[in-house]
């Protein structure tokens, strides 16, 4: 039984690892090769890899400065909403702001950005073709992850440290300042850092509503799809797929070190 | 005796639930007060109506001669403890205790000294940089005590505080909180559902039960003259029993008790009715004694010996009454009587107590 079990594992692991790291391991491995053919006989260089600021930075800059964004515009909701559940000002509705602010996490990106592209391009609402539909895009399909931690979080949270700080003295404004803001702040930035990630590796709403000239990191990465293989330089799509991945789990990182969980969860 | 808090007719419903009603008590300076009951009785929000952290629907709150039963929470001179400590998760236990004090405007020099003071009281010395989740529970438990006295309140305010901990720090917190209050001039009002703990700590117990005031008394009142069933069955397990009125002069009251005759005494010659109930406690049963003037009859049902006590179910026709032995030798378990054995139960006149209902 015992051996039974160690080769299920075995199998699971190869499974995985061929079917997840493999092509990863592939994309990555390319970046550095001299010669596109002789994928078997490489001769590695970084020239392409260090190329990769200079060769897209219209993409990166429009990347972090739309995640930056978005990551301020959850943070603001985030910080909002938590207050909110924290005075109760909302238990009655809160089954409603649930499901409102979750319903983006239902409907297909692309159907979103379908609905987005028509919507929005009539007047007054003609965001269509700018950079602030972009943003708002961002925003509505990341607002659900952000929301979701900090819901976690303010379910679990002990507010008896609020009464705690006022039956000592301390005013609302106070009390909230000095000890409830220290408590869920790693939790809040948690929660931005997500949509910051979701905004930089977000694909089909990006690709519908995305103005022309602007183009994010996933976008540019999809025109080397676009061109045939060999015909385009697959080199620095790998590489610039790996400073994407690199960026990803320097924020899980961070995400890890203030929240003490995965980013998965 | 100066009354320093007086709560007069204080009610609070939530929704189409009562939790308290029309509750009036006082509690004088320097008194230790505490507010028991069972579950749900309403005793943490009589704490809370007198934090401030509830609004009453009905009645008043005076304290020093000033109603404050309007008065926001933070500016009422009140120490709470929490039953869950409620400290600050991101500050040192030091900034815990300091926090009070800065908001008092007191000088930075001075806060240093109270606050190490206070650490001293409670036996923590030197954990002035821990943070709480580095302290267990009891330690905890102790910085939420220094953190609410070192502002010097009129009036402490309990929640349970010792529930969360095992029952040999239990027991030690009680002393040493009974120790730092006891003589403090402080008055202190200390809500909890442990019968045990109420008794060890207060000079007056009030016992509650949905939301109605039961009785007010010292713990002795409480435990030798209760006045209903309830009362007597919550503090210490007493054994209710009831019996027919047979004849009743003075202060002396024969009943007849499972085909038995019983002599009471009527101390606070209550009005009696054809029914009788009355209470006696475990140990004031004896078993098998020859002397007693009271007697009935049962038979063993189930023994429990807990080190040095000796608990015996004994079922007497239509109930079951607990007798409470002390055994102070080994040999002693070897004395007792046997499960299924025919026992005789003997009680004293005084020592049974006339219950009101």
């Amino acid at each position: 039984m015992k051996i039974l079990t160690i080769i299920l594992k075995v199998l699971v692991f190869v499974c995985l690892a061929s079917f997840i790291f493999l092509p990863i391991l592939v994309l990555g491995f390319l970046g550095f090769t001299q010669d596109w053919t002789q994928i078997f006989n490489p001769s590695f260089t970084v020239e392409w890899f260090l190329s990769v600021p200079q060769i897209f930075s219209k993409a990166i800059l429009y990347s972090l400065i739309l995640a930056f964004i978005t990551m301020c515009l959850t943070l603001v909701v985030s910080s909002l909403v938590a207050y909110l559940i924290l005075r109760e000002k909302i238990t009655r509705f809160s089954g409603v702001i649930d499901v409102l602010i979750m319903l983006p996490l239902t409907i297909p990106q692309i159907v979103l950005g379908l609905a987005f592209m028509i919507t929005f391009n009539q007047p007054p609402l003609r965001l269509y073709g700018t950079f602030g539909i972009l943003i708002l895009g961002h925003f509505v399909v990341t607002m659900p992850y952000a929301f979701r931690n900090i819901r976690s979080t303010m379910e679990n949270f002990d507010f008896s440290i609020l009464e705690a700080a006022i039956c000592l003295g301390a005013s609302e404004p106070i009390a909230l300042r000095r000890v409830i803001l220290p408590a869920i702040a790693p939790s809040l930035l948690a929660s931005s850092l997500f949509s910051f990630v979701f905004s930089l590796a977000n694909f089909p709403m990006t690709y519908i509503i995305a103005p022309a000239g602007i183009r994010t990191i996933p976008l540019v990465l999809f025109g080397y799809i676009e061109s045939e293989i060999g015909g385009a330089n697959y080199r620095l799509a790998g590489c610039l797929s790996l400073y994407l991945i690199g960026l990803v789990i320097l924020l899980s990182m961070v995400v890890r070190k203030l929240t003490g969980r995965n980013f998965v969860e | 005796m100066i009354e320093l808090l007086t709560v007069e007719g204080l009610s609070k419903s939530f929704g189409t639930v009562q939790a308290l009603k029309d509750i009036s008590f006082s509690v004088a300076k320097g008194e230790l007060f505490s507010v028991l009951g069972p579950s749900g009785c309403g005793k943490t929000t009589l704490l809370r109506c007198i934090a401030g952290l509830e609004t009453p629907g009905n009645g008043r709150i005076v304290v020093n001669g000033e109603n404050i039963t309007m008065l926001p929470p933070n500016k009422r001179d009140n120490g709470f403890v929490f039953q869950n400590y409620a400290l600050f998760p991101t500050m040192t236990v030091a900034q815990n205790i300091a926090f009070g004090l800065e908001l008092r405007k007191i000088p930075r020099a001075e806060i240093l000294n109270r606050v190490s003071d206070i650490l001293e009281m409670v036996g923590l010395s030197g954990y002035e940089s821990r943070k709480p989740n580095q302290l267990s529970g009891g330690q905890q438990q102790r910085v939420a005590l220094a953190r609410a006295m070192v502002i010097r309140p009129s009036i402490m305010l309990f929640d349970e505080p010792l529930s969360n901990l095992d029952a040999k720090l239990r027991v030690e917190m009680r002393s040493e909180i009974r120790n730092i209050f006891s003589g403090s001039g402080i008055s202190s009002i200390y809500v909890t559902h442990d019968q045990e703990e109420a008794f060890a700590l207060s000079n007056k117990v009030m016992l509650l039960k949905d939301g109605i005031i039961q009785q007010i008394g010292s713990p002795q009142e409480l435990y030798f003259s209760p006045l209903t069933s309830f009362i007597a069955s919550f503090i210490g397990g007493s054994n209710i029993l009831e019996g027919k009125l047979q004849n009743s002069q003075g202060q002396f009251v024969t009943l007849e008790v499972y085909n038995k005759v019983i002599t009471l005494c009527n101390r606070h010659f209550k009005k009696l009715k054809h029914k009788v109930k009355f209470s006696i406690h475990p140990e004031q049963l004896t078993l098998n004694s020859k002397d007693s003037s009271n007697c009935l009859e049962g038979i063993v049902r189930d023994i429990e010996v807990i080190g040095s006590v000796a608990r015996l179910f004994v079922k007497l026709q239509d109930r079951e009454i607990i007798v409470k032995n002390q055994i102070t030798k080994e040999e002693g378990i070897k004395r007792l009587p046997r499960v299924k054995e025919k026992v005789r139960i003997g009680f004293n006149p005084e020592e049974a107590v006339i219950l009101e209902d």
